[in-house]
């Protein structure tokens, strides 16, 4: 026995996010002049009508696209957190010391091997060679004005 | 040959040096993701400021022209363009790295950019006033008409669903209206982040869409990044010559696509390769490969991207307007040199033009074996580097890199932002691409089209205004036969079996 096509419901909750955000980017554009408001008023009906044409296509005939990658929860959550911190947090506590801590904790989530003293210090090294480097090129190399806060 | 007599000035060792300086400083840092090609010319212009003026162009032109192909290598070994001209490259060069074949992606990426520089740079010394002519030809309508074009290839990046890469194309287009109007001021979609006033920075939504979703899947589970299905020796250059000389007519069609889109002013490498990259995928026997690791769709890319540097100077040679961003900078740099861009300028100070353009030929070809050692370094560097080390590696480089762009915090939280809401979108299952198409093309199409519209209701007939130029014409029928060749050729083929 075959199995019944499932449906994409991940799909179809997707169009209907963009269905909303269509109708929120629709109501906003009165706001604008008329050349300011016909682009993105054509482009949100576009939208809006692709996505109902995919809901309608997706429950009348479901097929649905391969399964995103599977993995660890908390480790991808931690990864955003750790970015969105090192993001916020550069021009407060400084660029280098911002970029050692966030560094070092995206260093940790990611290794699936046992710690041992051999690999810390050979993460260490790696780490610091590749923050100090890069650092090292971007400020003096490239003159690019790095952010300094409480710390470096 | 024009100017064939000062190839020797070409060839002293102090521009040879310069050449192969260039080539490696642009090639690393057009590699960075965040790094453009436009600031590896703007960062290390002022090391040219006390050097002769063919010297200094030489240097520069081998600067950038080494930093377009450079951005192939993040583009392949970590599916981030390095530059926004090597978006393209990613759509077949990522896949073809995951599926082991990383090496060969850089190989035929190496060979397509010296072709393709090439043959911009053959374009630059043989025809370079008649088509500076044909750029002024271009208005507000044909940009519109061309950002459409560019559109239509967002039919081929939908992964399974035109549908849902149309609905993630609207999704970039809108993303590109945010912030002031480029025309009629308007302040649109803002409201209390007045940082969004100039709107989204495009290298920071690559980095943010293409690379963190990246990252995110990389650290939830121990599998390796890339794998090698094969322990092949050398830099598999003789298999990637092979593929190329099979796609010679690609690689041609692709490299002259490159040098008249460099030639059009503000179009750039990033429109010249999605154009070549859907022209590659519309005339292809398999057109259904292309996006699943096709050698060709890198070879489209990567020879037209480097065609636009030959076609850049161009305009920026002859009319005294830069075709790309970099030969805006170069164009500052030449005017500090004391060089009077325009028309005469092959004529009264033919010593200085041709002696560069030997220079950037010679920069070109050097650009092979000095790519080859780079991208086999960065392969093999990406493939052993363990995952502890190449995700906070990579997490830094997209930090720094989308500061780097304008010095602004801003922008790095925009790139954290849109890479947490681009990999939602990918499990729901709308990909990246479409939306970094519309992001990037919805503002020369906006733009394109309002100042067209304007010009046509000044005249009295706006809609004559997109439809009766020939250039438009001649871009409509494009756009029309990329979408519709493809179902053309299915019903075609189909008749074909049923008639055997």
């Amino acid at each position: 026995m075959t199995e019944a096509p499932r449906r994409d419901v991940r799909g179809i909750l997707g169009a209907a996010v963009a269905i909303a955000a269509g109708a929120l980017a629709w109501y906003h554009a009165k706001e604008f002049s008329a050349m300011g408001s016909v682009f993105p008023r054509t482009v949100a009906a576009a939208m809006m009508i692709f996505a109902i044409v995919y809901i309608v296509v997706s429950v009348l005939r479901p097929s649905a696209p391969a399964a995103p990658p599977r993995g660890s929860a908390w480790r991808r959550v931690a990864l955003v957190a750790i970015l969105a911190a090192w993001s916020v947090l550069l021009e407060k506590v400084g660029f280098l010391a911002t970029s050692i801590a966030c560094f070092t904790a995206i260093l940790v989530i990611a290794n699936y091997d046992r710690w041992t003293p051999r690999s810390a210090a050979t993460y260490a090294v790696a780490g610091a060679a590749v923050v100090g480097g890069l650092y090292a090129i971007f400020r003096f190399v490239l003159q690019v004005p790095l952010p300094e806060g409480l710390l470096l | 040959m024009p100017g064939f007599e000062f190839l020797l000035d070409a060839l002293t060792p102090l521009n040879l040096l310069l050449a192969v300086f260039g080539v490696v400083a642009g090639t690393i840092i057009g590699a960075l993701p965040g790094l453009t090609a436009t600031m590896a010319v703007a960062v290390l212009v002022p090391f040219t400021f006390g050097m002769k003026p063919d010297s200094a162009l030489i240097a520069m032109g081998a600067i950038y022209t080494g930093a377009i192909y450079g951005g192939a290598y993040s583009a392949v070994l970590l599916n981030t363009p390095g530059t926004p001209s090597a978006i393209a490259t990613t759509f077949d060069g990522y896949p073809m790295a995951r599926r082991g074949d990383g090496d060969l992606a850089i190989t035929l990426a190496c060979l397509a950019s010296v072709v393709g520089g090439l043959v911009g740079a053959a374009f630059l010394l043989m025809l370079a006033p008649p088509l500076a002519r044909f750029a002024l030809a271009f208005g507000p309508v044909e940009y519109f008409w061309l950002a459409v074009f560019g559109l239509t290839l967002i039919a081929s990046l939908s992964e399974g669903s035109v549908l849902r890469g149309m609905i993630g194309g609207c999704i970039g287009l809108l993303l590109g209206t945010i912030g002031v109007a480029e025309v009629g001021g308007d302040i649109r979609y803002v409201g209390e982040f007045k940082a969004l006033l100039g709107g989204l920075d495009v290298v920071a939504a690559l980095i943010g869409l293409y690379c963190v979703p990246v990252l995110i899947d990389m650290v939830a589970t121990p599998d390796p990044h890339l794998k090698l299905t094969q322990q092949v020796a050398g830099f598999r250059l003789k298999e990637a010559t092979r593929i190329a000389w099979r796609s010679r007519f690609n690689l041609a069609r692709s490299s002259v696509i490159g040098t008249v889109v460099g030639i059009l002013p503000g179009a750039g490498g990033s429109i010249a390769s999605l154009v070549s990259y859907s022209e590659a995928r519309r005339v292809a026997k398999h057109p259904e490969r292309f996006g699943t690791g096709e050698p060709d769709g890198v070879l489209a890319t990567e020879s037209s991207n480097n065609a636009t540097v030959g076609g850049g100077f161009i305009p920026t040679l002859v009319l005294g307007i830069p075709g790309t961003p970099p030969d805006a900078v170069i164009l500052g740099a030449l005017l500090v040199q004391g060089i009077r861009t325009g028309p005469t300028l092959f004529s009264d100070q033919s010593q200085i033009v041709y002696t560069f353009i030997y220079g950037l030929i010679i920069a070109t070809v050097l650009m092979l074996p000095i790519g080859l050692v780079i991208g086999r370094y960065a392969f093999k560097s990406i493939v052993a580097i363990p995952k502890a080390v190449l995700v906070p590696s990579v997490a830094f480089l997209t930090i720094i890199g989308s500061y780097a762009v304008h010095n602004n915090l801003h922008e790095v939280q925009q790139m954290v932002a849109l890479g947490v809401f681009g990999w939602v979108a990918g499990r729901l299952g709308f990909t990246a691409s479409p939306i970094v198409l519309g992001l990037i093309l919805g503002t020369i199409a906006e733009s394109g089209f309002v100042r067209g519209y304007l010009i046509g209701e000044a005249r009295g007939q706006p809609a004559a205004e997109f439809f009766t130029r020939p250039l438009s014409m001649a871009i409509i029928a494009f756009i029309v036969l990329s979408l519709f060749y493809p179902l053309l050729m299915t019903r075609l083929r189909a008749k074909g079996v049923r008639d055997d």
